[in-house]
């Protein structure tokens, strides 16, 4: 295969990843690695490298119809950074004192419940009135955007937002421990506990994970785990499905989104599982 | 947006002023997000143009590339710089892979900037609460680099 060639393979995998990421509200990793690992043989910390950067491309790229159209909840997401970028300083800081092992295994299990839960959860109008949050009412936390799969703007209203901060929290270590992307954890957080409607919780994830990759990538980068051959092909890819998969979003119909994103969670569990048991 | 019913929310912003205000950061984030991702983009492209063209590197990469997919961490046909001096050099020197390395910095520089953006747009709106929350996190951001 020539740099060509695997160039445009490693583009068609960017696309896949930025599309589903940028839909799903996570960066892309659960496809980049493994594509990279197992079909191309390619070092796992190169592999790491190029998924930290996808994970940038697919948030940043996301994000920029997201913002623009309401889609995410700038306010939410730029409090709950807050805990994201914390929680990773000190994921990444205290995980060469553990065994995580055991980990594995517990962040699967979180994930298959959470998962579960999201596929499960009731539409927005069917729900009981969410309890009032008066941090949300100070910050002005509570927004509305515009579903074309319901042909009207949604408003809704923030709950639980001390709780989901504590969430965001654990996300932002589990993330910097294991070297998962937070979105399989930040999306169920807004989405089961804060009470966001499922599109502005995988928006507002994407638009949040890009900060919290961008503080690992100085790391991966400095370390020269970031190799511009495989890198380049994979970022402009991903930066292109995340443009296509952010104008997808709006449309889709709520229900299919919840069990698509569960159906992801499951498959990034299992790959926990195999981890933690490896 | 096609099936807006009218009521949208440019509309709603537009007779809300704090959502006025919260529209200008908005529009302000959302134009750093789009300089960023089609500029890297650019960058990174043109980078991998200029690797597989010019005969100096098109070799080394073509040689990169096969010891990549037998698992080798650093391949030594195509070192790649791994510092801000050495890709500025690169660039220089009209180097591919030092271009493309341009174009992943300014990636990874996007969400610092946007974060940046948003502290000083809730700045001029006097919004205290959330200049103080996007300055923290942009400190949190800056003393990971200085950690990592």
């Amino acid at each position: 295969m020539t740099p060509i060639e695997l160039s445009l393979v490693l583009l068609a995998v960017g696309v896949a990843a930025g599309g589903l990421g940028a839909l799903l509200g996570l960066g892309g990793g659960f496809i980049v690695v493994p594509a990279l690992t197992l079909v191309f043989g390619v070092n796992i910390r190169l592999a790491i490298g190029a998924s930290i950067v996808a994970v940038i491309a697919t948030s940043s790229g996301a994000a920029v119809a997201y913002v623009r159209e309401h889609m995410a909840n700038m306010r939410v997401g730029m409090f709950l950074e807050l805990a994201t970028t914390t929680g990773a300083v000190t994921g990444a800081l205290v995980g060469s004192l553990l065994v995580p092992r055991v980990l594995y295994i517990v962040f699967a299990i979180v994930l298959v419940l959470s998962g579960i839960a999201v596929a499960r959860r009731k539409r927005l109008e069917d729900r009981p009135p969410p309890p009032p949050d008066a941090l949300a009412d100070r910050l002005g936390l509570h927004g509305s955007y515009p579903d074309a799969s319901r042909g009207r703007v949604v408003s809704y209203r923030v709950a639980r937002s001390k709780a989901g901060l504590a969430l965001m929290y654990v996300a932002g270590a589990v993330s910097g421990l294991l070297g998962v992307g937070s979105g399989v954890l930040k999306v169920p957080a807004m989405d089961l506990a804060m009470g966001l409607p499922i599109k502005v919780s995988t928006a507002t994830s994407n638009f949040m994970i890009g900060v919290t990759a961008a503080a690992s990538a100085g790391v991966y980068f400095a370390r020269g785990d970031i190799d511009p051959l495989i890198t380049a092909p994979v970022a402009v890819g991903v930066l292109v499905g995340a443009l296509v998969g952010s104008r997808v979003l709006t449309g889709m119909d709520p229900r299919r989104l919840r069990l698509l994103f569960a159906v992801v969670v499951l498959v990034v569990a299992v790959d926990m599982v195999v981890k933690g048991v490896a | 947006m096609t099936t807006n019913d009218g009521t949208g929310a440019g509309v709603g912003a537009a007779t809300d002023p704090a959502a006025t205000a919260m529209g200008g950061i908005e529009a302000a984030v959302a134009a750093v997000l789009r300089v960023g991702v089609v500029g890297s983009c650019l960058v990174i492209a043109a980078g991998s143009v200029v690797t597989v063209t010019a005969a100096s590197t098109r070799q080394a990469a073509r040689r990169s590339l096969a010891e990549m997919r037998r698992g080798v961490l650093h391949p030594a046909a195509l070192r790649f710089p791994h510092t801000v001096g050495a890709v500025a050099r690169g660039v220089g020197h009209g180097n591919g892979p030092s271009i493309v390395m341009l174009g992943v910095l300014l990636l990874i520089a996007t969400p610092v900037f946007r974060v940046a953006v948003g502290a000083v747009g809730f700045a001029l709106q006097r919004d205290g609460a959330f200049v103080v929350i996007t300055v923290a996190v942009l400190a949190v951001l800056l003393a990971s680099f200085a950690l990592g």
